[in-house]
Parts: structure tokens; C-alpha cells; sequence
């Protein structure tokens, strides 16, 4: 019972207890690996610009170039775009498995992207809205609303909302909106188009503004779900160990949900619905730091964004002198390495 | 996402299906098709030989049904309204059906078709095609499957494809519905009549003679979709006297995969023409693509060299085009063009 009030390693007995230091120098590894990835994305792309020009482009730009322009105007919001919405990918994926005990909780679960993909379809079919910066909101309100009616379905009856009913209200709310998503676009081929460009899952064309929209909800989530992590080693024990080790259940659930709507809603909506990275990156770190939440959120936020940078990055090399939507290159290299996971048995151990 | 699965297969049929037009466009308008009777006015029985099984019109067809791209056009152009016809979203009107579909029906007076409903990509509507009680089902270009065919055929008649699904010219279009209408002299002297006035078009305005174009399309984020040179909107500009710009085969890293290749906004400057030809839905989409600041920064965009094709019906007549799409689009297509190109210094 004192368990609550130690160490992080002490309240879930099968963690692979890090030293400290060893988790330090893991997590400067973890900040330097972003970093890198985040210079490849300003360096790399479909056009081979040598560095002597990249770095001017970002020192000293001059709009008259189209070469700077390729920096500063594709690239630089590109790797932002990347490093936000990579971030509330992880922590989003992280949080949501912790609150569902769901190995397989992402976006996809709880209605998320379903939600955000009626209010975009409904935003250009019925608003006209044209750009990323128009339907950002449609999609984050989206994702809220619907986060909202499957937290409140599943609460209903005693228990509240279980991780069960969770998965259950959140498979059939995206199995309702997707059908209505479907409906919509058979009949209105315009919308069509412009859905295809946000459902692709890309960082490209988003810009600027779009990680302006996103960005509070994103560094809002983030904290929250920051201090959620004892609540949710707590949570992963099962309810009634949580309630007896004088844990506000509800009060976590709520938190969790709000760090969710944040989140996934804030990604969602910046990239369109990207898949594997906030699936794939908290069993990585599940594997490399333990089963504590203190430690698996902050792993999924520096790990997530370089994973969806790296990718990025390939995606705009392998088609040159076109490029690929990093949706695709996430699934191509994500879908096996889960595999792998599942295989090995560490992916389902939560 | 797999349940969008199927709109995206749509688009491909709406937007990007009518290109697949391309894929032989040898232009052999010949025999390889034909077995039995063929022949001038009146030969029947004509058996036409169609990738999926062979079709014999025992008499000269009245009640025609079209499936698939463009052969109404076809149908229409040899002045037989067909009874039913597929419904065209992309750029058809309100019924969905294409302003000089719509104009040649007026014109020929008669029933109104009925419009089939479902895009060209889904299987055709067998219970709305047996409604109509038609003599032959023309879908020289489209995307029948063997099981699709042999449910047609116990309807009526059915012509399908040559070779390969969506990939039938509307040159070879017009040879097959010629014949399978029993009017193979007036479907040659059509496909020479339109022929002679895309010559004529080029011979009135030299400026297009040699003028290089690079033909695109903005469908995607941050990406073009660049046209090969057997695609029908590029034959349809070397038809006009043009030259594909030199810069489409130094940029085409995979020359044999399909009718279209991607280039990457960040490679736009590597990009060199007299003309810069895009197509665009609406005025809209035209807007935000110049206001890239890479768009904005391509020479062709800044000294007026540009001709973008604004409006899903003109987009259409131009990326498909057809004996009644040509003369449809040519006298607002050619000047806009004509334009671009005196800006060339």
C-alpha cells in the first residue's frame, strides 16, 4: 500500500528498473536522435540542395530564391509540423494504451479520427473550406465531439467506463461516422478531393499556420498527460488495486480523456490520420524503459517525433524527383516492425 | 481508411480514369477487332471481338445503352441518342451528363436518356440497364469485369474493351461504335472531319508550331502530377503543333510506369517550357496553387507563360477528349494557349 508514495519502479513489480544514470544518458540519446532527425529534415528532401545552402537559407533567406524558398517555405514548416504533431502522436498512443489497457489503442480506437473525418467532409461539403488552416478546427472539434460521446456511452451503467466498453463505444462510433463519411463523399466529388488531400497523412503543405492552430493543444495535452503518468501505472494494476491504493479513478479517467482530446485531436487534425507511429512507439518504449508511465511518456514524446521525421525524410528521397506521403512510409516500415514486437511478446504485455 | 477505399477508386475513374484513355494510343483504328460481316450500310449481322468475349448484333441496334467513358459522345456523334447512358459527376451538369452531350441531344431531339446511375469505376447497374430493353451495350472504354460482360450479355449484345480496361483511344472508339452502329463510313469520315479541324486550328495559329509545353496537374499536396507524352491531353497539344518540353523526359526517372509521374514542389525550378499547361476544378484551386511562393517563383508562372484549364467541364472536354468534346473545347482551348505562348520571349 505505500507503494503509491515510492519509486516509480516499486508500483509495477515487472518493471526492467533503469538506473538513473542509464536512463539519463537514454533519454540524452533519445533528445540527440531527434535532433538529428529534425537537420535531416531541413537538409534532405526531393530536391538534393547542398548543406552550404540550406544553412543559408536558414541564416540569411533571400525570398528571391527558389532554393531558399524550398528551405524556408517547405521544409522548415514541415519539420515543425513534424515535430509537433510526431509528439502528441506518441504521448497521445501512450496515454490512450494506459487508459484502455489496450495493447492496441490509437486514434483509430476511440473514435478519434472517425470523429475529426465527419467534421472535415462536413466542413468542405457543406462550408466550402479549402485548406489545411480552414478545417483544422472542424477536425479538432471533431475529434473532441466524438472523444466525448464514446467517454460518455461507456460510462454508462455502474462501473463507469471500463477499458472494455471504452474499445466497444469507440468501435462503433467510428464504425457509424465512417459510414456517414462514406455516404457524404459517394455523393459530392469535390469534397472528395479535398478529403483525399487531409486523409493521406502528410506533412507536406500543412504550413505554418497549421502548427500555430495546433501547437497550445498539443503543449496543453503534453503536460497533462505528463502528470497522469503515476496515475496510470496506477491504472494499469486494474481498477480495484488503483481504487485501494487511494487512487481518484475517475478524476485519472477524465484527465487522461481531456490529454487525449488535446492530442490525437491536435495531430489528427495537423497531418490527417497517421498510422503506427502513436500505435508503435509507446511498445518501444515499453521495451526499452519499463512498464512506468513516468518514464514511457516522456520516451513516446522524443521517440515519436523522430520516428515520424525519419520517415518523412524517406518518403521524400525514394521518389525523386517526386515524393511520397509519409502515411505511406509509417505503414511500409511500421506495419512489420509490430509485427516483430507482437511476435517477440512484448507488445502485448501492458 | 478502407472504408474510403472506395471513393478513392472513384476519383481514379473521375479525375484520373479518363487519362487511362492513353495507355495504347498506337492510334491503330484497324481490323484486329473485327471477325465476321463488318462492312458499309447496313451489313448485319456484325460480330465485334471485344477483350472479354465476342458481340453479335444481329441487326442495326436502335436501343443503345453506353457504359464506361465517352461513348455516348461517340453514339451521339453519329446521331443515334442512345436510351441510357452513365452518369458523368465530374463535369456534367446537374443530371449529370456534359454540356455537348447535352447540346448534340437537343439538337437530335427525341427521348431524353435515361441516366445510369453509379460512377464508371462500380459494376453497371444490370436491373436499370434491363429497364431500358437495349439492342447493344457499347463500353468500348471501360472498366468491365468477365463477370460484369457475361451478366450484359444476357441482356443484350455487349461490346467491351479492345485490350485493356480504361485504356481504349477515342480514336479507336469511334472505329468500334462505328461499326457496332452499322456506320463505319460516317464514323471514319468523323474521325477525319475532327481531325482536319484540329490541323486547321494548328495551321491558323503558328505560334503554337514548336512552342514546348510541360502538361500538369495539382491533385496532390506539394506534388504535380506530370502527363506523358501518350497521354491524351499531351497527344491532343502535339495534335495542335506543340512540343513536349524537353524537361518532362529529364524528370521522368521511371518512363514506363504509368500515364503520369510526380515531381516535387521543391524541384519545380528544374522545370523548363515555353508553356506551362495545368488543369484546375475551379477558380479556387487555380488561386491556391499560384499562391505558392515556389509556384509563384517559376518563370513561366511569373511572364505570363502559363495556361491553366479553370472549370471541371473544360477540364474534361480537354483530358478526354472525343469527336464532341473537340470542337466543344477547341475555340476557348486554343486561345488560352495561343496567349500563353506570345508571352514566350
Amino acid at each position: 500500500m505505500t507503494t503509491t508514495t515510492g519509486g516509480g519502479a516499486r508500483t509495477a513489480p515487472a518493471t526492467r528498473r533503469p538506473g538513473r544514470p542509464r536512463a539519463a544518458l537514454g533519454f540524452l540519446l533519445l533528445g540527440l536522435a531527434l535532433a538529428v532527425a529534425a537537420l535531416l529534415s531541413l537538409a534532405v528532401g526531393a530536391n538534393p540542395l547542398p548543406p552550404g545552402v540550406v544553412l543559408d537559407a536558414v541564416l540569411r533567406t533571400d525570398p528571391t530564391l527558389p532554393d531558399h524558398l524550398v528551405v524556408v517555405e517547405k521544409r522548415l514548416p514541415r519539420t515543425l509540423v513534424g515535430l509537433t504533431a510526431g509528439l502528441a502522436l506518441g504521448m497521445a498512443g501512450a496515454v490512450m494504451q494506459g487508459l484502455t489497457r489496450n495493447p492496441l489503442a490509437d486514434p483509430g480506437l476511440l473514435g478519434i479520427n472517425a470523429g475529426a473525418s465527419l467534421f472535415v467532409v462536413g466542413a468542405i461539403s457543406l462550408l466550402g473550406a479549402t485548406s489545411p488552416g480552414e478545417y483544422v478546427w472542424f477536425a479538432f472539434a471533431g475529434a473532441a465531439v466524438s472523444a466525448v460521446v464514446v467517454y460518455g456511452v461507456s460510462s454508462f451503467g455502474r462501473e463507469g467506463a471500463t477499458p472494455v466498453k471504452l474499445a466497444l463505444a469507440g468501435a462503433a462510433v467510428t464504425a457509424a461516422l465512417t459510414s456517414i463519411v462514406t455516404a457524404v463523399l459517394l455523393v459530392d466529388q469535390s469534397s472528395l478531393d479535398q478529403m483525399r488531400f487531409w486523409q493521406v497523412g502528410a506533412l507536406a503543405a500543412r504550413g505554418l499556420p497549421v502548427v500555430a492552430q495546433t501547437t497550445p493543444f498539443i503543449v496543453g495535452g503534453a503536460l497533462v498527460a505528463l502528470l497522469l503518468g503515476r496515475s496510470l501505472n496506477g491504472l494499469a494494476l486494474g481498477d480495484d488495486v488503483a481504487r485501494g491504493l487511494g487512487q481518484n479513478i475517475v478524476r485519472t479517467r477524465i484527465l487522461a480523456a481531456v490529454a487525449i482530446v488535446a492530442l490525437c485531436g491536435a495531430a489528427t487534425a495537423s497531418v490527417g490520420p497517421i498510422a503506427f507511429v502513436g500505435l508503435l512507439v509507446p511498445h518501444v518504449a515499453r521495451s526499452v524503459v519499463g512498464l512506468d508511465y513516468r518514464l514511457i511518456l516522456p520516451f513516446s514524446a522524443l521517440a515519436s517525433p523522430t520516428l515520424l521525421l525519419a520517415c518523412d525524410v524517406i518518403a521524400r528521397v525514394v521518389a525523386r524527383p517526386g515524393e511520397l506521403q509519409v502515411g505511406i512510409v509509417t505503414a511500409v516500415i511500421g506495419a512489420p516492425l509490430f509485427i516483430a514486437l507482437v511476435r517477440k511478446g512484448k507488445a502485448v504485455r501492458l | 481508411m478502407t472504408a474510403l477505399s472506395r471513393p478513392v477508386q472513384m476519383t481514379a475513374a473521375a479525375l484520373v480514369g479518363a487519362a487511362l484513355l492513353t495507355a495504347c494510343s498506337g492510334t491503330d483504328a484497324g481490323d484486329d477487332g473485327r471477325t465476321g460481316g463488318g462492312g458499309g450500310d447496313g451489313a448485319f449481322p456484325v460480330t465485334i471481338d471485344s477483350a472479354l468475349g465476342e458481340a453479335v448484333i444481329p441487326e442495326e441496334p436502335e436501343r443503345v445503352v453506353t457504359w464506361g467513358w465517352s461513348a455516348q459522345d461517340v453514339v451521339l456523334a453519329l446521331d443515334v441518342v442512345p436510351v441510357a447512358m452513365p452518369r458523368n459527376d465530374y463535369g456534367g451538369n446537374e443530371d449529370g451528363v456534359f454540356e455537348w452531350d447535352a447540346d448534340k441531344i437537343e439538337e437530335l431531339g427525341g427521348d431524353q436518356p435515361t441516366i445510369l446511375s453509379g460512377a464508371h469505376a462500380d459494376a453497371p447497374p444490370l436491373e436499370e440497364i434491363v429497364e431500358a430493353r437495349p439492342d447493344v451495350i457499347l463500353a468500348p472504354n471501360s472498366g468491365l469485369t468477365q463477370e460484369d460482360f457475361d451478366r450484359l450479355q444476357e441482356i443484350a449484345p455487349t461490346v467491351a474493351y479492345p485490350e485493356q480496361p480504361w485504356a481504349t483511344t477515342w480514336q479507336e472508339q469511334v472505329d468500334i461504335v462505328g461499326r457496332a452502329l452499322g456506320k463505319e463510313d460516317e464514323a471514319a469520315a468523323l474521325l477525319e472531319d475532327t481531325q482536319a479541324q484540329v490541323e486547321a486550328l494548328a495551321g491558323e495559329n503558328p505560334e503554337l508550331e514548336g512552342t514546348t509545353f510541360f502538361y500538369a496537374a495539382a491533385n496532390e499536396a506539394d506534388v504535380l502530377n506530370v502527363y506523358r507524352e501518350y497521354d491524351p491531353r499531351v497527344e491532343m497539344l502535339t495534335d495542335l503543333g506543340m512540343e513536349p518540353s524537353a524537361s518532362v523526359s529529364e524528370l521522368d526517372t521511371d518512363p514506363d510506369d504509368s500515364f503520369f509521374f510526380q515531381v516535387s514542389y521543391e524541384n519545380l525550378q528544374e522545370i523548363e517550357t515555353d508553356v506551362l499547361v495545368m488543369y484546375f476544378a475551379d477558380e479556387a484551386s487555380l488561386e491556391e496553387f499560384t499562391s505558392d511562393p515556389l509556384v509563384a517563383a517559376m518563370p513561366a508562372v511569373q511572364e505570363g507563360r502559363f495556361a491553366p484549364i479553370v472549370g471541371e467541364d473544360f477540364v474534361m472536354a480537354s483530358s478526354a477528349p472525343t469527336v464532341l468534346s473537340i470542337p466543344w473545347m477547341l475555340d476557348r482551348y486554343v486561345p488560352e494557349l495561343v496567349a500563353a505562348a506570345e508571352n514566350v520571349e
